[in-house]
């Protein structure tokens, strides 16, 4: 009964030297081989070869810190959304938020004001506003006789993310001189990080990060059931606002950084729930750890499995993930699950 | 002695038919209240204005003089707590983390469980007889075990007031009477005032001292239960025949007569 445990501490130790371990070998693959001297060298700000420098602190380095950001960005909207509607298929993605997001990038890309700081703030307000809208639709139509019901927010979510999808197609068709860019971008990836993108969009990510750990019990609370929370004193109406409102602020900046990347948001929180339990007070970093390095694992895939080019992570995070999923999956026990 | 809950002119809808029909009812501290009625007549409604999980679209409820509207959350679940039916069983948390849920409106978004709480917690499991499963997942539990941990979940809240709905339901006959032991057992120690509709008309006669008679989301009856529950009552509320056998202590038991 403590808030987390000794052993959890451990875990979370153990998590973080194995993300150092991935992004040491991370800053030395590529279609450059740099070796893991020349990575701390450059690190530590030795002198060495400049264009080594450059490769390590202005292409790898910040791609490294953006997917492990935004792999925990959606690693805690997945487990938020997953006990927030009691639905183990909820997700960024399956609910309309991503592609909410995606279509409120598009339309600031469409609007031209894609440049500096401010346009990056601006265009990141767009993604929020259009995340948190779709989101909102998804409760409003998933809703049947009044009641929020797990396949009507399924299905509703699927519905509006497809339609939205599509319009970001429309867009796309309709501006293709203007934005070229958005087909790569839809298709998710790290290509092209900027430090300009990261400071951006690092601070908001952890602080919703932080913002959701803290709201650990409320969370175990209202996958007991809405009633049951009400029952011990929360206020369910505002929890329920003010985490849709941080997941939709998460996604939007993921979004924002790699386009639309799906997965992330349903096998992590799964996979952590079923090796660590359920218990949200764990839960949620865990997630947040685990999401960062998963992501950080498929974008180094991504980027080192062809000689010339890279696939995109979104491929990745399917392909190495669905086995591993159904792996543990076979062998996780029945209260493991949500 | 002024009453922990009072009920006045509360009527809810939630379309067209109040569910519940000009109520108005004073309910003194420290009793067991049975809620019987048939199925639809308001019973689950009725807790669930008390404790403001509903609002009523006319009259009001106070706890201890108060109107419930100007309790904040935290401190109205400080005076009720509420044994659900309906809760997820199936989440694979332990018992003890379960338990200490009911310390959740003491604590604050930076004040998380203290050595207060933990010793509490532990007080309401070992007073519930569920210590023995702190360690266990809640989903393990039969569910004469769940319906024990959910009430020291509730005790774990040091309420004045514990609704309990339906708490003998789906239970067996061993479970119901060690489930109705304890809801005693935690007016005569502990003076809490309880409330619960209870479908079984012996169980109610047994274990309650006052008994509310709803039927189609009006009072019919409200007052001690031996008077309350009567042959006429009874037979007029679920429109059969009653029979009417006494045991060897006066104790009354009504069969439906077949």
């Amino acid at each position: 009964m403590k808030k987390i445990s000794g052993k959890t501490g451990y875990i979370m130790l153990a998590l973080f030297i194995l993300w150092l371990l991935c992004a040491v070998v991370s800053l030395t693959m590529g279609t450059a081989q740099v070796t893991v001297k020349e990575v701390i060298s450059a690190l530590l700000g030795q002198p060495g070869d400049p264009a080594f420098r450059t490769i390590i602190m202005d292409v790898r380095l910040p791609r490294i810190i953006a997917a492990t950001v935004v792999g925990m960005a959606l690693a805690t909207s997945g487990t938020a959304m997953q006990a927030l509607f009691r639905n183990p298929m909820a997700d960024p993605f399956i609910l309309g938020t991503s592609s909410g997001a995606a279509l409120g990038i598009a339309v600031g890309m469409v609007l031209g004001i894609f440049s500096g700081m401010l346009g990056f703030g601006l265009i990141s307000i767009m993604g929020f506003i259009f995340a948190l809208g779709a989101t909102m639709l998804v409760m409003v139509l998933g809703r049947i006789s009044g009641r929020m019901s797990n396949t009507g927010i399924l299905l509703a979510g699927i519905v509006v993310s497809s339609f939205l999808l599509s319009i970001i197609s429309l867009l796309y068709v309709f501006n293709h001189d203007k934005i070229a860019s958005i087909y790569l971008w839809t298709m998710g990836g790290f290509n092209g990080v900027s430090w300009d993108k990261i400071q951006l969009i690092t601070l908001p990510i952890l602080a919703g990060v932080v913002f959701l750990s803290l709201k650990a019990r409320e969370f175990n609370a209202i996958v007991m059931g809405e009633e049951y929370a009400a029952g011990i004193g929360m206020n369910v109406e505002g929890f329920k606002k003010s985490t849709m409102i941080v997941t939709a602020m998460l996604v939007a900046f993921s979004v924002f950084v790699s386009g639309i990347i799906g997965f992330v948001g349903i096998i992590v929180p799964h996979l952590m729930r079923m090796v660590f339990g359920v218990d949200h007070k764990k839960m949620i970093l865990l997630s947040a750890m685990g999401g960062g390095i998963f992501l950080l694992v498929c974008d180094t895939i991504s980027r080192a499995l062809l000689q010339n080019g890279e696939i995109p992570v979104g491929i990745v995070t399917s392909l190495c993930g669905a086995p591993f999923f159904l792996l543990i999956l076979r062998r996780t026990k029945p209260e493991n699950m949500l | 002695m002024n009453p922990i809950i009072t009920l006045k002119n509360l009527s809810f809808r939630y379309d067209r038919d109040w569910i519940l029909d000009d109520i108005s009812m004073n309910v003194p501290k420290g009793v067991f209240v049975a809620v019987i009625g048939p199925n639809g007549s308001g019973k689950s409604t009725l807790l669930k204005t008390i404790c403001r999980m509903l609002l009523p679209q006319k009259g009001s409820v106070q706890i201890n003089d108060k109107d419930i509207n100007q309790y904040g959350y935290r401190e109205l679940a400080r005076e009720v707590a509420i044994v659900h039916q309906h809760a997820n069983a199936n989440f694979g948390l332990t018992c003890e983390e379960v338990v200490m849920m009911g310390r959740y409106p003491y604590q604050t978004t930076w004040k998380w469980e203290n050595k207060e709480d933990i010793r509490i917690a532990k007080e309401c499991m070992v007073y519930c007889g569920v210590w023995e499963f702190r360690k266990r997942s809640m989903s393990e539990l039969s569910g004469g075990e769940f319906q024990r941990l959910m009430i020291a979940k509730a005790l774990a809240q040091q309420t004045d007031i514990v609704l309990m709905d339906e708490p003998v339901a789906s239970l067996d006959l061993k479970y119901q009477i060690d489930i109705l032991r304890l809801c005693r057992k935690l007016i005569l120690e502990k003076g809490i005032t309880i409330i619960a509709p209870i479908h079984d008309i012996n169980l109610a006669m047994q274990f309650s001292d006052l008994t509310i008679i709803m039927d189609k989301g009006k009072i019919i009856a409200y007052g001690e239960t031996r008077e309350t529950i009567s042959h006429t009552n009874i037979e007029n509320l679920y429109d059969i025949k009653v029979k009417q056998i006494f045991d060897a202590d006066e104790n009354i038991y009504y069969f439906p007569a077949i």
